[in-house]
C-alpha cells in the first residue's frame, strides 16, 4: 500500500510540474519553437519543477510548509495540465528500428534499471543525508523554512531542496528517492531532444545515455545531489536563450532568464551561469534590451534565497562576503571564524593555484584524475570530451558546422569554467556538471558532423562505444549496492547500517531517547536519520558551537552546547580514545571532559568505517571503528558562572 | 602522386592518427580504474 501511495504521489507531483510548465510553454511561445516531444516534455517538466521550488519558498517562510499545501499545489498543477496538455503533443516513436537503435534502446533500459534500483532504495549518500534530504525533513517537521547558520551546506540556495520536501511530504521517503531519480532523467531527456536536431534517433540516444552514465551523474543523479537537476535547468535555459535570441522573442528570453534564475536559486554557481548568459546576450544588436529582460527574470526567479541570507546575516552569499563587508560578530558567526573557515576551505577545496597555466591544464588534470582532491575518478565527467577533441576541433574549423547554438553553448561553457576557476571556489570536478551537457552537446555535434564529412564515422563510433562500455560498467558496479538491498531480504535498517557509519547508533538513539533530548554529533551522514532533535558539530562550517580541531576552551564548549539544549553527544572514536599522544585541541578537550565525568559514556557501538559504498560490493576492505554516546552531566562540567545558561 | 591519391592517403593518415589518439587517451584514462576492475573481476570469479 505504501508503494502504491508513494507512486501515485510521485505521478501527481510530476504531472503538476508538467501542468505548471505547460503554462510557461504556451504563454511564452517556447512550446511552438520545440522540434520534438523530448524537448517540450523535458522543458515543461523542468520549468514546472523550478516553479514549485520557487513558490514553496514563500509558503515556507510564511510558516505553512505542510503536506496539505503540497497536495493543493499539485492539484492546481494537475488541473493546469488538463488545460494546457496539448502543448506537449504526442510522444514520437521511430518508424524503423535498425540494429544500432535497438541496441541503444536496450542499453538505455539497462541504464534506467540501474537508476531505478537506486530510486527504490533508501538514500545512502553522505552529502544528501547531511543536507540535501536532511533540511527538507527538518523544514517539514518545523512546518516552515528555518535559516540554517552553517556555511557551504546550510545557508545556501535551496530551490531543489524544497521540491524534495514536497516529494517527502506528499508520499514519504520512496517518493523522495524516486523524485530525485526523475529529476536526473529529465536532463537526459532534454539532451536527447536537443541532440535530435543534428543527429538521428540512435545518435541522439547515444548522447543521452553517455550523459546519464557520466560518473558525476551516476554518483549524484539519483542521490539527491543538486548538480544533475541544475544541469538540466542550465541546459534548458541555454536552449531557451538560443531560441529567444534567434527569434527575438522577449517572452522566450524571459523564460530563459527564469530558468537561469531557478539555477541561481538552487546553487550559488547559478550566479556564474546567469552572468555568462547575460554576457552572451550582449553580443547582439539588441543585446542591452535582451540582457535586461533576461536579468529581470533571473532576479525574480532566483533572488529569494539571497535576500533570506542577507536578512539573517547581512551577507547574501554567506559567508563569502562576511569579511569584505566587515559585518559584526553574531552568536552564530564571527570574523575570526570566517578567517579560519576561509583558510581551511582553501586548503581542502582549491589544490591548484589560480594561474593561467593551471586554468589551461585543469581539463587535463581533471580528465586523468591526477589531483585527488578533484575527485574526478568516481565523480568526474568521464573521457568523452577528450576522445572527441580532434574531431570537434576539425568540425569547429568548418564554417558550415559553426551554427549559432554551438557557438553560444561553447561560449557559455568557456565563460562559466573561467569564472568558476578564477573565483577561488571549490575545484571539485562535479561542480562543473551543470554546464557539462551544454559543452557535451556542442562537442558531440561538431565531432559528429566532422566524422560524417571526412568519413571518420568508425573511429567516432568506436570512441562513443568505448565510453559507453566503461561508463555502463561503472554504473552497474554502483547499482550493485542497491541491487543487493532490493534482491535480498535485507531490511532498511540493515541497508543503512551497511552504508552509513554510525547509523546503528542513531537507530538506538531514536528508540531510547525522547523528543525532550537533543544530540550533538560529529558524523555528518546521519543527520537525516534522526527522529529526535539533533545538532551537527561541524568542525569547519558552523560557529554556533565552536568545535574546531584547535578548540580547547571546555567552558565555552559546554556553555554553547547547553544553550542549544544539547544533553547528549554522539562522538566518533577520535574524540574519546585514550591515546593521548595523538590528542590536540578539541580531542584533548573532549577526553578531558570524559575524564572529569562531565561527559558520561552511555553506550558504545561497533561500526564499520566505509571508504567506498560501491567498491565494498566487490570486496574492498573496510575498517571497523566505534562511536559512543555520552550524556552531559552539567554538575560535573567546567562552567563559568557568566556563561552558565542554567542561571539565565 | 595525383590529387585523388593524395586525398586518399591524407584521409588514411587522419584516420590512423584519430584511432591512435582515441586508443592512447583511453588507455591512459583506464589506468585510474585498474584497482576497481581488478576487484570486480576477483569478485566475479569468486
Amino acid at each position: 500500500m505504501d508503494i502504491v501511495f508513494s507512486s501515485v504521489m510521485l505521478c501527481a507531483l510530476t504531472a503538476a510540474c508538467m501542468g505548471f510548465g505547460g503554462v510557461f510553454l504556451r504563454v511564452s511561445g517556447l512550446g511552438n519553437a520545440t522540434e520534438n516531444w523530448a524537448e517540450s516534455y523535458s522543458l515543461g517538466f523542468l520549468m514546472g519543477t523550478g516553479f514549485i521550488g520557487w513558490i514553496l519558498f514563500f509558503f515556507g517562510i510564511a510558516g505553512v510548509f505542510t503536506p496539505a499545501v503540497f497536495w493543493s499545489l499539485a492539484a492546481v498543477g494537475i488541473a493546469l495540465l488538463a488545460i494546457t496538455g496539448r502543448v506537449y503533443g504526442n510522444v514520437g516513436v521511430p518508424q524503423n528500428y535498425p540494429l544500432r537503435l535497438t541496441a541503444l534502446l536496450f542499453v538505455l533500459m539497462v541504464t534506467l534499471a540501474f537508476d531505478f534500483v537506486e530510486g527504490i532504495s533508501p538514500p545512502a549518500d553522505a552529502d544528501t543525508l547531511a543536507s540535501h534530504f536532511a533540511f527538507p525533513k527538518q523544514f517539514l517537521l518545523a512546518g516552515q523554512i528555518d535559516f540554517v547558520p552553517r556555511a557551504v551546506t546550510g545557508a545556501i540556495p535551496m530551490l531543489f531542496h524544497l521540491t524534495y520536501a514536497a516529494a517527502l511530504g506528499m508520499g514519504g521517503e520512496l517518493t523522495l528517492t524516486l523524485w530525485a531519480m526523475i529529476t536526473g532523467w529529465s536532463a537526459g531527456l532534454l539532451v536527447f531532444g536537443i541532440a535530435r536536431r543534428f543527429a538521428d534517433s540512435a545518435g541522439a540516444l547515444a548522447l543521452a545515455i553517455l550523459f546519464l552514465t557520466t560518473p558525476a551523474v551516476i554518483y549524484g543523479g539519483g542521490s539527491g545531489q543538486v548538480e544533475t537537476p541544475s544541469a538540466a535547468i542550465a541546459l534548458a535555459s541555454a536552449f531557451a536563450l538560443v531560441v529567444g535570441r534567434e527569434t527575438g522573442s522577449w517572452r522566450i528570453l524571459a523564460v530563459a532568464g527564469m530558468l537561469a534564475g531557478f539555477f541561481v536559486g538552487a546553487k550559488y554557481f547559478g550566479l556564474i551561469f546567469a552572468g555568462a548568459a547575460g554576457l552572451v546576450l550582449l553580443f547582439h544588436r539588441r543585446g542591452i534590451g535582451f540582457a535586461a529582460v533576461f536579468g529581470a527574470a533571473v532576479f525574480v526567479a532566483g533572488c529569494q534565497w539571497y535576500f533570506w541570507n542577507w536578512w539573517h546575516t547581512g551577507d547574501p552569499v554567506f559567508p563569502s562576503l562576511f569579511l569584505l563587508l566587515q559585518l559584526p560578530d553574531t552568536s552564530f558567526w564571527t570574523a575570526d571564524y570566517s578567517e579560519y573557515h576561509k583558510a581551511i576551505y582553501a586548503v581542502a577545496e582549491t589544490p591548484l593555484d589560480r594561474t593561467i597555466a593551471n586554468w589551461l591544464l585543469y581539463p587535463v588534470y581533471a580528465t586523468f584524475d591526477t589531483v585527488a582532491k578533484f575527485e574526478s575518478g568516481r565523480t568526474g565527467l568521464g573521457i568523452l570530451l577528450a576522445l572527441l577533441l580532434p574531431l570537434t576541433f576539425t568540425g569547429a574549423l568548418c564554417r558550415q558546422f559553426r551554427d549559432r547554438q554551438t557557438i553560444i553553448f561553447l561560449a557559455l561553457g568557456a565563460i562559466f569554467f573561467t569564472v568558476w576557476f578564477a573565483s577561488g571556489t571549490t575545484q571539485r570536478v562535479r561542480h562543473l556538471l551543470p554546464v557539462y551537457p551544454i559543452i557535451m552537446i556542442a562537442f558531440y555535434a561538431l565531432a559528429l558532423k566532422a566524422s560524417e564529412k571526412f568519413k571518420l564515422v568508425r573511429p567516432f563510433a568506436a570512441a562513443v562505444a568505448l565510453v559507453l562500455i566503461v561508463q555502463l560498467g561503472g554504473h552497474g558496479l554502483f547499482a550493485a549496492n542497491y541491487a543487493r538491498y532490493n534482491f535480498s531480504s535485507e531490511s532498511r535498517e540493515a541497508f543503512l547500517e551497511r552504508n552509513i557509519q554510525s547509523a546503528k547508533a542513531v537507530f538506538w538513539i531514536n528508540k531510547n531517547l525522547s523528543s525532550q533530548d537533543r544530540v550533538g554529533y560529529t558524523a555528518r551522514g546521519i543527520s537525516y536519520l534522526f527522529e529526535i532533535p539533533s545538532f551537527m558539530l561541524h568542525p569547519i562550517s558552523q560557529a554556533v558551537i565552536d568545535f574546531r580541531p584547535t578548540t580547547s576552551d571546555a567552558p565555552k564548549f559546554i556553555a554553547q552546547s547547553m544553550k542549544q539544549n544539547i544533553n547528549y553527544f554522539l562522538l566518533s572514536e577520535l574524540w574519546y580514545r585514550h591515546d593521548k599522544a595523538d590528542h590536540i585541541g578539541s580531542t584533548r578537550m573532549t577526553t578531558a571532559l570524559i575524564d572529569t565525568g562531565c561527559l558520561l559514556k552511555v553506550k558504545t557501538f561497533s561500526v564499520s568505517g566505509i571508504a567506498s559504498r560501491t567498491l565494498a560490493q566487490v570486496g574492498s576492505k573496510s575498517s571497523t571503528t566505534t562511536t559512543s554516546l555520552f550524556k552531559l552531566q552539567p554538575a560535573l562540567c567546567p562552567i563559568e558562572p557568566d556563561n552558565n545558561p542554567l542561571q539565565k | 602522386m595525383g590529387q585523388p591519391e593524395l586525398k586518399q592517403r591524407t584521409g588514411t593518415l587522419a584516420a590512423f592518427l584519430l584511432w591512435l589518439w582515441i586508443l592512447t587517451i583511453f588507455a591512459v584514462y583506464m589506468q585510474n580504474y585498474v584497482d576497481p576492475i581488478r576487484l570486480m573481476f576477483r569478485a566475479l570469479l569468486g
